[in-house]
This record gives structure tokens, C-alpha cells and sequence, in this order.
């Protein structure tokens, strides 16, 4: 990969000269910055490259576009990542549907973690996190790795006392938790990478979802071996 | 785009360093991207084939762009052919102005000396007789065909050091095709004064003089004019006209003073002016142009584009230059089509074309389009 998918700044500035094209035969499509920091960090295996498509509604035209950039046709597979939200099954569904419009094929009949072809013979796959039964996105995800004795119960306050206020200062409840809480670390932590690799802040052994995760991870290695994990073998991988 | 004068599809064969391309997606400004030894200015060069006819252009194509300078003509047209190989005809073809267009070029050994054209005629300082070139050596045929209809043939011996000149393809031929548009092309040297002072006269002439310096004057808010002037040249027997503009000083300033930019920006605007409900081939479109000036220059050349129902085709390496026009054309997306070509490992040309959506997604995700 050439550039860290780009994800923050838009159009003309900041200028970028080194922009990105597909030199990998994985793609990992995910949906913001966050999101690639935290697939960066899980890093599945060298020859897979994560993109950012800034946003669900997005997701139909940068499939589009994606396919007229230089080194799509060498790209094998692809899987998208997308929050559950409020209904894992309707994520799924409306990332297939998204995904049939964007390649002009016929809507797959496919769960999430499935792979599936489309017509050039490329492989395809939704995961949806923080995991295809529970609603969520990978603030919730994080959040629920953070220890009771880390003053979590002070941000849950924090953010219902501000939830009841008109008009709401924020529009994501699990980003405005999350993110508060890492303000009030030792060392306040603005960026996801920063507390995932410098301060390491979060108990990745905590939650099932997330081994589920590294689970798909190592399962993209060879999607053809599903391979039987637990959670000692996960923690290795890491 | 509101006019019929557009060509909305172009099928390339063995022409250049391009195989075998099929572009069938098109509008009213079409930028043309894309690494080095892709074909960008050899579609454009496809295209100039396609409406001129003119085999003249296939030698231009040659010489201008190679340092090697070979003498024999056929050569030179071998040059024109992929992988310099005419055994097999080049062909083109497109919709054009709503016309099937096709022109096939071949090379082979002159036949049929009488039906050569009769006013053919020699370089002025070639002492070649032309009866004698004709009985011996080959020549470049090229046939040109508007819905399977009308055919015109047109051919130039290629024979020593003479370059024999012909005429335009319809008064060469008496074939015309009334509805194939005019177009007008721009290379990378486009700065000569003499071009500038001809085209503002052309403009000048049809009322469309107005117009140009309107769109100037969003660039350039001091100008009031152009004029064109005549400057004796040293040496010379005759004197030349050149385009100078007046910003309010005592005296009117030379165009190669006020930058290579605004310069460029008038042989474009002026170009688009000369040939209304045409098209307009512009090889490298940002040379010379600050970035900062990108967006309000190609505002100025869709807005002309616009005005004179011109189609404008145009080839750049700058991201600057990609960006800004995606910035310009934001009121109007459908306007624009940015044709991306890429040279496989196998050495085919393909095409990837982004419309203004889909391009300012690329840009917005830092995708590469270039």
C-alpha cells in the first residue's frame, strides 16, 4: 500500500502528491479512520490493503470508482467492513444491495463473513461489526474492552447527562463515549492508533466479538481452511 | 451538452502505440489521463485522423514527437502505424455529430497513377519531378467513409525527400460531409504570436471577439482589449502580426510578456471561439498555468465550450489540473468525463472513465486517477 487510506481530509487540502492505488491481491474496504487504524493495528497479513470509504451512504459510488483505478483487475479479493449499527441484518443487506447496484450484478444471497463472486471472478465478503448478531460499531466494540476500575462509569454518566440536553452535542453516542474517555487518560489520546499501539489502553482478551474479528483475520489467509481458533491462538496472532 | 456536435464514441485499431481501444462514454469536456507511453495524445491524434482525413496529420503525428527525423517519407508514415508495422491498415472509426465516421489508412505501392489528384504539388524548394515520383515508390491511402455512404480516398505518394501537399479532404476529393464538425488543434507548442493574432482576427471577424475577452476578463480583471498588431521582423520581407493586449497602461503589452499562462489560456479560449459547434484537441492543457489559476481557466473554458457548443478534448499528467476541473464544473457534473488509460503488462490500452461523481470520490478517498 502506498498511502494510509485516505480518510480525513477532502479534496484540495490538504494537497496530496502520493496517492493510492491497488498493489495488493486483498482489499479490506472499511468505513472511516478509525476503522483502518484499528485494521492496521490488527494487520491480517502483509498483502492486504485497507481502504477507507468514508461513510455507509458512500459505499455504492466508491465501489464505482474503485474499479477505474489502477490495480483493481489484479485485486482477488475484497471484504467490507461496515458497523452493525441498529441492525446487523439490515447492514448486511444494505451493503449487498449497495455492492449489486455499484457492479451492475444481481443482489448475492449471502450472510455476513460469506465470500461470494461476482461476475469477473472475484471474491467478496460484508463483515459487519462489532459482530454479525449485536448491534454496534467499533466504538461499542472498544468501549466494552475497557475496565470497570477505568472510570467508565463517570463517561456513561457524562454522556446520558449530555444526551439529555437540546440539542445534543454530538451524533454518534458510542464515538462521544469512547472519545471522552480517551481524553481523560494520562496522556490524552485523540487517535484510535495512537491508544491501540502507544498506550495499548484497551484489553483486547476481554470480548468474544472482537476475537471474532481476529478470527476473520486469520481466516482470510486461506478462506479455503477455515481454521479453528480459540482464544489462546488469537492472542498469539496478535 | 445541448448541440449534436460531439463525438460520443471512438474505436481505435493498430494506430500509434494502441492495439486495439473502444472509448464509449464521452461529454462536453473530456480530460484525457494517464502514465507516460499510454496513448493520450495519440487518441487525440486518432481523432484529428478521424475528422480531417487528412494523411498529412499521420507524418505531423511522426515528426513532431520523435527527435529522429527520417528522411523517407514512408518511414515516417510507418511510424504512424503500431509497432511500425503496416502490413495491416490502421483503422478508426466514431459517431460523430450523430454520423458514422471511419477512416482507414494503409500503405502500399502507388496504383493507378491516373487517378491521382491533379493538383498536386511540391515543397517550393523541391526540384523532384513529380511525373517521375509517381511511376515509382508507394503511397499512403486513406479512405474515408460517413455511414457507409459517402466515401472519399484520399492519397499521397511517399517518395523521397518531397512532401507533397494536398488540400483539405473536401475540396481534395469533392466529397463533403456537411455535418462532421470543424476542429481545432492545439500541441504542446502552441505559444506562436502569429497563431494568437490569426485566431483573435477569426474571432474578430465572426463577432466572437466579445465573448473571448469576456471570459479573459475573469482571469485577467485590467484587461479592456486585444489588438492585433503588425511587427516588422528582422530579415524578413514581410511583417508579422502579433496579439497584444491593453490593460489600461500607456502602451499595449505583448502577449509573451504577461506569462506563459494567460498565453495559454487565450490560445485555448480563442481556439474553442474559432471553431463553434466543433472540436478542440488540446495535447497537455495545463502547460503553463499556475495551479491557483486552474480552476477559474478551465470556468472559463467550459463557460466557452458552452457558448460556442464546442466539444473539448484534452490530455494532462497534473492532479492540480484533474482537481481543479472537477472544483469548475460542480454546477455542471454532466459536462465532464476524465478518461483514465492504463497499458496492461501484455501491452493493451484500456480505458477507465470516471464521470464528475465518481471523480470527486476518487479525489475525496485519495484514490489515484492519473
Amino acid at each position: 500500500m502506498r498511502r494510509p487510506g485516505g480518510s480525513r481530509s477532502a479534496g484540495n487540502s490538504p494537497r496530496r502528491y502520493n496517492r493510492e492505488t491497488f498493489t495488493s491481491p486483498n482489499l479490506l474496504l472499511v468505513e472511516g479512520p478509525d476503522e483502518f487504524q484499528f485494521f492496521r493495528f490488527l494487520r491480517p497479513r502483509d498483502d492486504v490493503q485497507i481502504h477507507v470509504y468514508e461513510g455507509k451512504n458512500q459505499l455504492q459510488l466508491e465501489l464505482r470508482t474503485i474499479r477505474e483505478v489502477e490495480g483493481y483487475d489484479q485485486i482477488k479479493r475484497v471484504a467490507i467492513v461496515r458497523d452493525a449499527d441498529t441492525d446487523p441484518t439490515a447492514a448486511v443487506q444494505s451493503v449487498l444491495t449497495q455492492w449489486a447496484l455499484a457492479l451492475d450484478e444481481s443482489v448475492p444471497r449471502a450472510n455476513s463473513d460469506q465470500w461470494f463472486g461476482d461476475s469477473e471472478g472475484r471474491k467478496w465478503s460484508v463483515w459487519i461489526m462489532p459482530d454479525p448478531d449485536t448491534e454496534g460499531d467499533l466504538e461499542a466494540l472498544l468501549w466494552r474492552t475497557i475496565d470497570q476500575s477505568d472510570h467508565r462509569t463517570c463517561i456513561e454518566d457524562l454522556i446520558t447527562c449530555l444526551d439529555n440536553c437540546d440539542p445534543v452535542p454530538f451524533s454518534t453516542k458510542t464515538k462521544a463515549r469512547l472519545y471522552s474517555w480517551l481524553s481523560t487518560q494520562h496522556e490524552p489520546l485523540k487517535e484510535l492508533y495512537a491508544a491501540l499501539t502507544r498506550e495499548r489502553v484497551f484489553s483486547m482478551r476481554l470480548i468474544p466479538p472482537l476475537l471474532d474479528l481476529l478470527h476473520w483475520s486469520i481466516t482470510w489467509r486461506d478462506s479455503s481452511l477455515r481454521m479453528k481458533t480459540n482464544e489462546a491462538d488469537v492472542v498469539r496472532a496478535l | 451538452m445541448d448541440g449534436e456536435n460531439m463525438l460520443t464514441r471512438l474505436n481505435i485499431e493498430r494506430f500509434r502505440g494502441i492495439n486495439e481501444l473502444s472509448l464509449t462514454d464521452s461529454s462536453r469536456v473530456n480530460l484525457i489521463v494517464g502514465r507516460n507511453d499510454t496513448g493520450k495524445t495519440s487518441l487525440l491524434e486518432a481523432i484529428r485522423l478521424l475528422l480531417s482525413g487528412d494523411p498529412r496529420h499521420l507524418r505531423r503525428v511522426v515528426r513532431n514527437r520523435i527527435e529522429r527525423r527520417p528522411t523517407d517519407l514512408s518511414q515516417d508514415y510507418q511510424l504512424a502505424f503500431y509497432l511500425a508495422d503496416s502490413k495491416d491498415p490502421l483503422l478508426i472509426n466514431g459517431m460523430v455529430s450523430g454520423i458514422e465516421l471511419s477512416a482507414q489508412a494503409m500503405i502500399r505501392d502507388i496504383q493507378d497513377q491516373e487517378a491521382l489528384p491533379f493538383d498536386l504539388e511540391t515543397d517550393t524548394d523541391s526540384t523532384e519531378d513529380i511525373e517521375s515520383l509517381l511511376k515509382r515508390g508507394r503511397e499512403i491511402v486513406v479512405e474515408v467513409t460517413a455511414n457507409d455512404q459517402a466515401k472519399a480516398i484520399i492519397r499521397q505518394p511517399l517518395q523521397g525527400r518531397s512532401t507533397l501537399a494536398i488540400g483539405s479532404q473536401r475540396q481534395f476529393v469533392g466529397v463533403s460531409f456537411p455535418n462532421v464538425p470543424d476542429l481545432v488543434w492545439l500541441g504542446t507548442n502552441r505559444a506562436e504570436v502569429w497563431s494568437h493574432a490569426r485566431r483573435y482576427s477569426q474571432l474578430y471577424r465572426s463577432g466572437g471577439a466579445e465573448i473571448l475577452l469576456s471570459l479573459l476578463r475573469e482571469i485577467e480583471p485590467r484587461l479592456r482589449s486585444l489588438v492585433v498588431l503588425t511587427m516588422e521582423r528582422s530579415g524578413a520581407i514581410s511583417p508579422t502580426a502579433v496579439l497584444e493586449a491593453d490593460l489600461g497602461f500607456d502602451r499595449t503589452l505583448p502577449l509573451d510578456s504577461m506569462g506563459d499562462g494567460f498565453s495559454n489560456v487565450i490560445s485555448i479560449l480563442s481556439a474553442i471561439g474559432v471553431a463553434p459547434n466543433g472540436l478542440c484537441l488540446i495535447d497537455e492543457v495545463d502547460n503553463g498555468i499556475h495551479y491557483s489559476l486552474l480552476p477559474q481557466a478551465w470556468r472559463s473554458v467550459v463557460s466557452a465550450a458552452r457558448r460556442y457548443d464546442s466539444q473539448v478534448w484534452a490530455t494532462t499528467h497534473s492532479y492540480d489540473c484533474i482537481s481543479a476541473i472537477h472544483e469548475a464544473l460542480i454546477e455542471t457534473p454532466d459536462d465532464l468525463r476524465v478518461h483514465r488509460l492504463e497499458r496492461r503488462t501484455d501491452g493493451e490500452v484500456i480505458i477507465h472513465t470516471f464521470d464528475h461523481a465518481m471523480l470527486g470520490r476518487a479525489l475525496e478517498s485519495g484514490l489515484e486517477v492519473r
